[in-house]
């Protein structure tokens, strides 16, 4: 469960978000919508714990932990997980590697046995057929040489290889045709339970009819300003955010 | 035995700086100059050679023979007959027929103050070799000379890595005849209270290659110059560098010379600085006259790792013939702060996200060379020792 309460931030000595308050139950998605430059991509930054991002008040907790005091590392293996908007690209480092480190990070972390190689292997390949994700892919550099579409595919590849008990999508549906959208809606949609919760961050309601959402807000000026069920996002759909 | 002309015309000028350091290099082969450098040397530092040769087998498997001593003039070929044999004042010494047969792989171990190794390769024949130069003494002013016969290949892992003393100077010559292969695999090691200046040079006819590949971690001063004079066509030379300089000061200096046509060579360097390091890396590489279709390239990358550290850099191109491919590149930076972030959300230390960077900075952009697995398991080998002294 994710619990924010009067989150308050600056960015450059400038204020993205004010007093913001969201509460995620596990077992549901909610979706959080808005124009551009109100404040939905400074959400998921904070709470990944980026640097340029000062927290001037408030709190967020995963099942009753704070996480604004921990590592960005802790905060991963404290459940948390943000499926970027523009993931950046690491030369040299293959994406296999990489999940290699990403998922025995968290063994270590849980205090767990470390995956073997060909334990690894097995669990990226059967994930990875279901988005579509080749093994010529998985040899790349992390993001490197990827379409639009690849590196949301690869994002939520680590997703549901972390298995989170919280996740933000950002905008994961931008760039995204029909087809691809539907192999990630399938993706996250998979992952779904009552143990863990999502927050799809988008512009867009479309992505709403893939991953159905129990709540819809709206954010402005760095707080939100309504929130309401599905029908909200067709609301959106129809007049546009001008209203809000 | 054969001597191969290494004939320096009044064009390389490399030479004149290689006299700068008090060695007479210029002669009607470059054997014979070292000879007369060596008679220059007081004759008493010289002592009898013990011959020992004796054999353990416990060395990653390989056969491992010692030479022990301070030889002026050590000969072996890589043949059936193998004779060591000493010059003029010195006794001959004979080694048992097919030595080499019957350990086709091994390690040679010297030591002996201003000492000259001379190994003839035979045409047609291919080896793997450990050298390992572990005795200070035998890296002062110690002089070793590689003659690969023409077809032949030969791969080298050297030793280097525990040369503690300042003022080392082993000086290594490689010779390659026409269509003769070489791979070497180097590792230096330089602690805070020490100097090292290795040289090597290297000299290739038609249709040779080299592939060489050094690996620097150096806190104390470390200077290796590197002169290539490729004087045939069709020839392929690649150097490879990965420098980790700590405190102490650095330098890597290539110079490579083409003077035929169709040959192509690069030259990949990497260099990390980290503490109060600094590292300077000078490449040149020089096309004279009449050399078309030259393919010469340069590319240096520059990673610091804190603030104080700092790596200078001077790619050079000197181009006398106008159809040629020559290119030079160099760049500097940091670890990139987004990368880390990125890698930490996904519950990766940050230690251990630096680490993977670093790696990804070494391994990203090194070119595509198939290698024997000798070398290939050496350079891993030696990569991995690097990446662990980077500071957590």
């Amino acid at each position: 469960m994710l619990k924010i309460e009067n989150l308050t931030v600056d960015v450059f000595g400038k204020r993205v978000l004010e007093h913001f308050s969201l509460e995620i139950p596990n077992g549901e998605v909610h979706a959080l919508m808005g124009p551009n430059g109100v404040g939905k991509s400074t959400l998921a930054n904070v709470l990944t714990g980026k640097p340029d991002y000062e927290v001037i008040s408030g709190s967020v907790q995963i099942d009753g932990k704070d996480i604004l005091e921990l590592e960005p590392f802790e905060r991963s293996s404290a459940g948390l997980f943000v499926a970027f908007q523009t993931p950046v690209e690491i030369p040299g480092v293959a994406y296999q590697t990489f999940l290699k480190h990403c998922l025995n990070s968290k063994q270590r972390q849980l205090g767990e046995e470390e995956f073997t190689a060909a334990e690894i292997v097995k669990k990226i390949k059967a994930t990875s057929s279901q988005l579509g994700i080749s093994n010529e892919m998985l040899k790349r550099g992390v993001n490197v040489g990827y379409s639009g579409g690849e590196k949301k595919r690869a994002e939520i590849l680590q997703m549901l290889l972390l298995e989170p008990k919280f996740a933000i999508l950002d905008e994961t549906d931008s760039g995204l045709d029909v087809d691809a959208l539907k192999v990630v809606s399938n993706g996250v949609n998979s992952l779904k339970s009552d143990k863990n919760s999502f927050l799809v961050i988008t512009h867009f309601p479309r992505v709403l009819e893939y991953i159905q959402p129990d709540y819809v807000h709206i954010i402005k000026n760095g707080c939100i300003v309504k929130t309401g069920g599905p029908e909200l996002a067709l609301e959106v759909e129809k007049t546009g955010y001008g209203e809000f | 035995m054969t001597h191969y002309a290494f004939e320096p015309s009044s064009k390389n000028k490399f030479w004149d700086m290689h006299l700068n350091l008090g060695i007479p290099m210029r002669g009607n082969t470059f054997n014979e100059s070292w000879r007369r450098y060596s008679k220059y040397i007081d004759s008493n530092l010289f002592r009898p050679w013990s011959p020992g040769g004796r054999i353990i087998n416990d060395y990653k498997g390989y056969d491992i023979y010692f030479v022990d001593g301070n030889l002026r003039h050590l000969s072996s070929k890589f043949d059936a007959d193998i004779s060591y044999q000493m010059t003029d004042d010195i006794n001959e010494i004979n080694f048992p027929d097919n030595l080499l047969d019957s350990y086709p792989m091994g390690v040679l171990s010297l030591s002996g103050l201003r000492s000259e190794l001379e190994i003839d390769v035979k045409s047609n024949s291919n080896h793997e070799l450990h050298i390992k130069l572990d005795d200070k003494e035998f890296a002062s002013s110690s002089f070793i000379h590689i003659n690969v016969g023409e077809n032949s290949k030969i791969n080298i892992v050297w030793h280097l890595d525990s040369l503690e003393s300042s003022f080392s100077l082993p000086f290594i010559v490689m010779n390659l005849e026409k269509n003769a292969k070489a791979s070497n695999s180097f590792l230096y090691t330089v602690d805070s209270s020490s100097s090292n200046f290795p040289t090597v040079f290297y000299n290739l006819k038609d249709g040779a290659s080299v592939y060489s590949h050094n690996s620097v971690n150096s806190s104390g001063y470390f200077r290796k110059d590197m002169f290539s004079y490729i004087d045939g066509s069709g020839c392929n030379f690649a150097d490879e560098s990965i420098s980790l300089f700590g405190d102490g000061f650095g330098e890597i200096i290539n110079h490579i010379e083409h003077s035929k046509p169709e040959s192509k060579s690069i030259q990949n360097v990497r260099t990390l600085a980290y503490g109060g390091g600094v590292g300077s890396w000078q490449g040149m590489a020089k096309v004279y006259e009449n050399c078309e279709n030259t393919d010469a390239e340069q590319n240096h990358k520059g990673l610091i790792l804190s603030p104080d550290a700092k790596i200078h850099m001077k790619p050079q191109l000197e181009i006398l013939t106008d159809d040629v491919v020559c290119g030079h590149g160099a760049s500097l930076g940091r670890l990139d702060d987004e990368s880390i972030q990125y890698m930490m959300s996904r519950g990766i230390k940050k230690e251990l996200a630096k680490k993977m960077l670093v790696e990804a900075f070494i391994n990203a952009s090194f070119s595509e060379v198939n290698l024997s697995e000798l070398i290939e398991v050496s350079i891993s080998d030696n990569i991995n020792k690097v990446l662990n002294l980077i500071e957590e």
